[in-house]
Formats: C-alpha cells, sequence, structure tokens
C-alpha cells in the first residue's frame, strides 16, 4: 500500500517537478510550452469545437425538454420543418434587411465621417472619436431603454423636436416600418464608433506623399479619393463588412429589448427566431437546425473573406 | 490678390462646415446619453408630459438613485458582475498571455497547425454555441450558477492573437540572457514577459471586462434566481418593468444610468489602449 503511493507520488509530483526544475534547457521548454498549450486547447476544443459536432447531433434529433430521456434520430425533419416555416424566411428576410441597412450605411457614412475627421488635429480628433465610441461600450439593453423613451409617441422628445421643424409624428415602435427602420438607426447609432476607428486605422496606413503626388498630377481632391484612397483602403473595407455581416447577424440583445421581434414578427431576426424555439418552445432540435443553417451561412462569409483578402496579398 | 482672398474665404468656409457637421454629428450621438442623464434627475411630475422637458425644473439629486437601490438589489447586481468581469478577465489575460508567448518564442511540433486552429476558433459564431452550452452545462448541473457565466469566458483566440503579435518584437536575447542566467521557463514568462506585455495586456483586459459587463444573452438563459442576476439581465428585468409603468420613467434611467457609467469610465480612463486595442484587432468592445 505505500509502496503504491510512493510510485504514485514520483510518478505525479516528484518526478514531474524535478522535470520542470532541473533536466536539460530543451526539454524544460518542451514541458513548459506542453503544460501552457494542452490546459488551452483543451478548453477551445471542449467550447468551440464539440459545440459545433453537439449542434449538429441535436439538429437531427427529436429533442424536447418536455421529453428529457428520449432524443430520437429524426434525421432532416427538423430542418424541412424550418425551410417549411413561414416565420422562418421572414426572420432570413428581416436578418438580410437589417445587414443590409446597417453594413451598407456604415460603410458609406463611418468612411466619409473618418475622411472629414482624419486631417483635424489632435485634441479633437480624439474627442469626437471617444465621444462616436461612447455608445459602443453602453450596454445595449441600456440603449434600447433610452431610445424607448425618445421615441415615446406623444410626450417623447424626437417627436417633439422633428414637429418643431414639421415632421411627424412617427409611430417608431408600434408600426412594421417604423420599428424596422428604428432597428436599423439604433444599430448604426451604436455601432459608427468601431468603424470609425477601423477607418482611421486604416487611412494613417496610407502614405500622404500619393495624395500629394496625385495632386501634382492634377488631380482633383474627389479623383484622389475614389482612384487612390478607395483601393488602398481594400482590406479595411473587406475586414469591416466581414465583421460587419457576423455580427449583425448575430445580434440579439439590441432587438430583443426594444421590439422583442415584433409588432407581430416584423423585426424578428434569425437569432430570435432560434431563441423561441430553443428557450421559449424548449425545443432544442428545431433551434439548432435553425443555428446550424446560419452557421452555415456566417462559415461562407469568413471563407469568402479569407479569399478576397487572399487575392490582396498577391500582388 | 482677389484670387487669394476668394480662396481664403472658401478655404474659411468649408472649415465652417466641417465643424458645424462635426457639432451635429456629437448632438445625435450624445443626446440619447444627455436624455438618459436628465430624466434621471427628474421628479415624477417632469416625466410624461407634452411638450418634453429637456432640463429638470425641480433637480432631484440623487433622489430616484436612492429610490432605485431602495426597490431593487443593484449591489447585488453590481457585485455579480464585478465577480463575472474579475475572473473572466484575469482568467483570460493569464491564458492569453502565456499561449501567446508560447507560439511567438517556442518552436514545438505542430505548431503552425495548432495556431491555425486556435485562430479558427474564432470563426464559431455565439449562436451556434449557444444549445450545447445550455445542455452541457444542465447536465453537469451548472444553471443557474454564477460559474456557469464565467466558464465559457475564460480565454479568448483573438487574445492569443494580439499578445502573439506583441510578444514577436521582444528580441529573443533578453529571453536567452535570463536562460543563461537560469531562470526557470515560467519564472522568465512571469517576471520578464508579464511586465513587457502591460500594453496589450490592458487592452485586452478592457475589452474583456467591458465585454463580461455587457453580455446579456448567455446570463439570461442561464440565471433564474433573481440574487445571481448581472446587471444587464437585472436592468432588463426590473427597469424594463419600471418603463412600462409611464410614471416610473425617471427611477429606469436612474437605474439605466447606474449600469452604463462603470464602462464609460472604465473606457475614458483607458480610451488610448482602448482605441489602438480595436485597430489593432478589430475586435468589437
Amino acid at each position: 500500500m505505500g509502496g503504491v503511493l510512493q510510485r504514485a507520488l514520483h510518478a505525479w509530483v516528484t518526478r514531474p517537478l524535478r522535470l520542470l526544475m532541473g533536466g536539460s534547457l530543451r526539454r524544460q521548454q518542451n514541458l513548459f510550452v506542453w503544460l501552457s498549450l494542452v490546459p488551452v486547447l483543451a478548453y477551445f476544443t471542449l467550447f468551440n469545437l464539440y459545440p459545433i459536432v453537439s449542434a449538429l447531433n441535436v439538429s437531427l434529433r427529436r429533442w424536447r425538454f418536455a421529453e428529457p430521456h428520449s432524443h430520437p434520430f429524426v434525421g432532416l425533419e427538423n430542418y424541412a420543418w424550418a425551410l417549411q416555416d413561414e416565420v422562418f424566411w421572414v426572420s432570413l428576410r428581416n436578418s438580410l434587411l437589417f445587414l443590409v441597412g446597417h453594413v451598407g450605411l456604415q460603410l458609406v457614412v463611418a468612411l466619409v465621417l473618418a475622411v472629414i475627421l482624419f486631417p483635424i488635429r489632435q485634441p479633437w480628433r480624439g474627442v469626437l472619436t471617444a465621444v462616436c465610441f461612447l455608445p459602443v461600450v453602453t450596454s445595449a439593453v441600456a440603449v434600447s431603454l433610452i431610445f424607448r423613451d425618445l421615441f415615446a409617441p406623444v410626450t417623447g422628445p424626437l417627436n417633439y423636436l422633428l414637429g418643431l421643424v414639421g415632421l411627424g409624428p412617427y409611430n417608431y415602435l408600434t408600426t412594421s416600418m417604423g420599428a424596422r427602420v428604428s432597428v436599423i438607426a439604433i444599430t448604426n447609432w451604436k455601432n459608427l464608433g468601431v468603424w470609425l476607428v477601423l477607418y482611421l486605422a486604416g487611412l494613417t496606413t496610407i502614405p500622404a506623399e500619393l495624395d500629394e503626388a496625385a495632386a501634382i498630377d492634377g488631380a482633383s481632391r474627389v479623383q484622389a479619393f475614389l482612384f487612390i484612397t478607395i483601393p488602398l483602403l481594400r482590406p479595411t473595407l473587406v475586414y469591416l463588412v466581414v465583421m460587419g455581416t457576423v455580427g449583425t447577424l448575430q445580434d440579439f440583445t439590441g432587438i430583443y429589448t426594444l421590439t422583442g421581434g415584433g409588432p407581430g414578427t416584423a423585426t424578428r431576426t434569425l437569432v430570435l427566431h432560434i431563441y423561441q424555439h430553443a428557450f421559449n418552445f424548449f425545443d432544442m432540435g428545431r433551434g439548432s437546425a435553425v443555428a446550424f443553417v446560419l452557421f452555415v451561412a456566417l462559415a461562407v462569409v469568413s471563407a469568402l473573406q479569407l479569399r478576397v483578402l487572399r487575392h490582396d496579398f498577391e500582388y | 490678390m482677389l484670387r487669394k482672398l476668394k480662396n481664403h474665404s472658401m478655404h474659411l468656409g468649408a472649415t465652417l462646415l466641417t465643424w458645424a457637421l462635426l457639432a451635429m454629428l456629437a448632438a445625435c450621438i450624445l443626446f440619447p446619453l444627455y436624455w438618459m442623464l436628465m430624466t434621471s434627475f427628474k421628479p415624477m411630475s417632469e416625466v410624461w408630459t407634452y411638450p418634453p422637458i429637456f432640463f429638470p425644473r425641480h433637480f432631484m439629486g440623487l433622489a430616484n438613485y436612492r429610490e432605485v437601490v431602495r426597490r431593487v438589489p443593484v449591489a447585488q447586481f453590481y457585485g455579480n458582475s464585478i465577480y463575472v468581469g474579475a475572473a473572466r478577465t484575469l482568467a483570460t489575460l493569464f491564458t492569453c498571455s502565456l499561449v501567446g508567448y508560447v507560439f511567438a518564442k517556442f518552436e514545438f511540433a505542430a505548431k503552425e497547425t495548432l495556431f491555425m486552429l486556435v485562430l479558427a476558433t474564432m470563426m464559431v459564431p455565439a449562436t451556434v454555441t449557444l444549445i450545447p452550452y445550455f445542455i452541457l452545462f444542465k447536465d453537469l448541473g451548472l444553471l443557474n450558477t454564477l460559474a456557469a457565466v464565467i466558464v465559457p469566458g475564460l480565454t479568448s483566440a483573438s487574445g492569443i492573437f494580439m499578445v502573439r503579435q506583441y510578444v514577436e518584437s521582444i528580441p529573443n536575447e533578453l529571453i536567452a540572457a535570463a536562460r543563461i542566467d537560469g531562470c526557470g521557463e515560467f519564472w522568465i514568462y512571469a517576471t520578464l514577459i508579464l511586465p513587457l506585455c502591460k500594453p496589450v495586456l490592458s487592452a485586452l483586459g478592457i475589452f474583456t471586462f467591458l465585454n463580461s459587463w455587457n453580455e446579456f444573452l448567455w446570463p439570461l438563459l442561464v440565471l433564474r434566481d433573481k440574487h445571481l442576476l448581472t446587471l444587464p439581465v437585472g436592468l432588463n428585468m426590473f427597469a424594463g418593468t419600471m418603463m412600462r409603468q409611464q410614471q416610473w420613467i425617471h427611477l429606469a434611467m436612474a437605474f439605466v444610468t447606474m449600469a452604463v457609467l462603470p464602462g464609460m469610465l472604465v473606457f475614458l480612463a483607458g480610451q488610448r489602449h482602448f482605441v489602438q486595442g480595436i485597430a489593432l484587432t478589430g475586435m468589437k468592445g
């Protein structure tokens, strides 16, 4: 008995410790490398790779919380349900609408703003960037609560201010159109800072001499912008589109707390659709099927990014 | 002379236009936050009025805040959020600095493959992991615990990437010198690499903490007991209810202000690191 304990102590404590403290340099380094890597790699496997397999597995089963002990394999039944469900297509359409409304607008608005801000001297550029960044660090729950107050139909300040210049009043959150426009507007308000900072970082990589040379060659500032700045910003643009796409397609908090997907299904997105089936109806199978469709779509977007970026490195 | 004058006035006009535009932008960004703050200082009689009141006539000071703290366990929510945020941040800083350093400065079997594998995990969207996590934590019996909120955020692939990029610029001679002095590998990491990584770890720390501070969906799914809620979930539950009771909007906004102020202060204090970090990695706040 004592021998076993002694041997175990030697194998699990004394020997590793001796290896760690002494031993050849090479051996010590190898030990350090693998002691550092293995836990983190195991963690990634459990929390990033296994969930994909698990999601696929669940999506191919009838998996309801009401029936906790049997999850029979049903093949593609959940996918068939998802594609036949009208609300799925409505959600998909809304997701794409918000995607275009966010990424499309930010691509232009944030770029124009970055170009205006770029030549402004410090500290003003820093101050304005910080101001634009405040909404980014504000919790999306708080943002929705604030805007629900701003958007109040009669007593809200926004309708009052628009009324002063002869516009409105508008129904922001109670009509389909109004709710969709509101979601897009608030998403843009909240994320402007991120786009701005990334554009500014992209602009600093463009050598100033290029613009000067273009000016000497007689190019107007608009021409220099269109034919020099924009092509050189391509890596930034590609990155922003992918980041914006992946982010917008997964946005949940902002919409859930602003409209809850309503009125009706007017602002319901794929993520809200997943949430409802998995966590309100507790049908994990159906929820996983929709989630897996979204995963494949996002993987395609990411793969396209790699393609485009690789193309960039070539010249 | 005339031409010069014209050029000058055009330039002035452009400058004025630029600043007018920027001022308008700043107003659009700041007005909702201004409205939140002002409403939080109003008495009940000044919310839900027509025309709306833009500056409180009877300034309530912190009375609304005290009222919120009396009705809602705000301190508990704060405590939970700080606990979760601190645990995730410390773990992330430790794992990312260690593994980032290993990937930057050591040679070992399958290094490139493993690194690509780590980067590939960044492509796994949170939406796909939700249901598997939920089932996993349910099976582990960890639903409705703060551990369930903390555990999925113990490390970050983009953090490892950030640290690796940074450590690669540290000269190998420094590390070699420490080895000649007989320092062990972990000792070199702890006393040489960690202090040198301070800038990149500041950025990563602020990111991780703010992300955790604002995270909503996952805590919403796993937390049930009132005393376990993190701030965003508590905010949604209680301030959301106050919002529906229209005469309590001033209380809701006092709660909202309490919830967003720490994040803004952390951001303003570490703004330089933060903006640099975003520009470096494109990580979202």
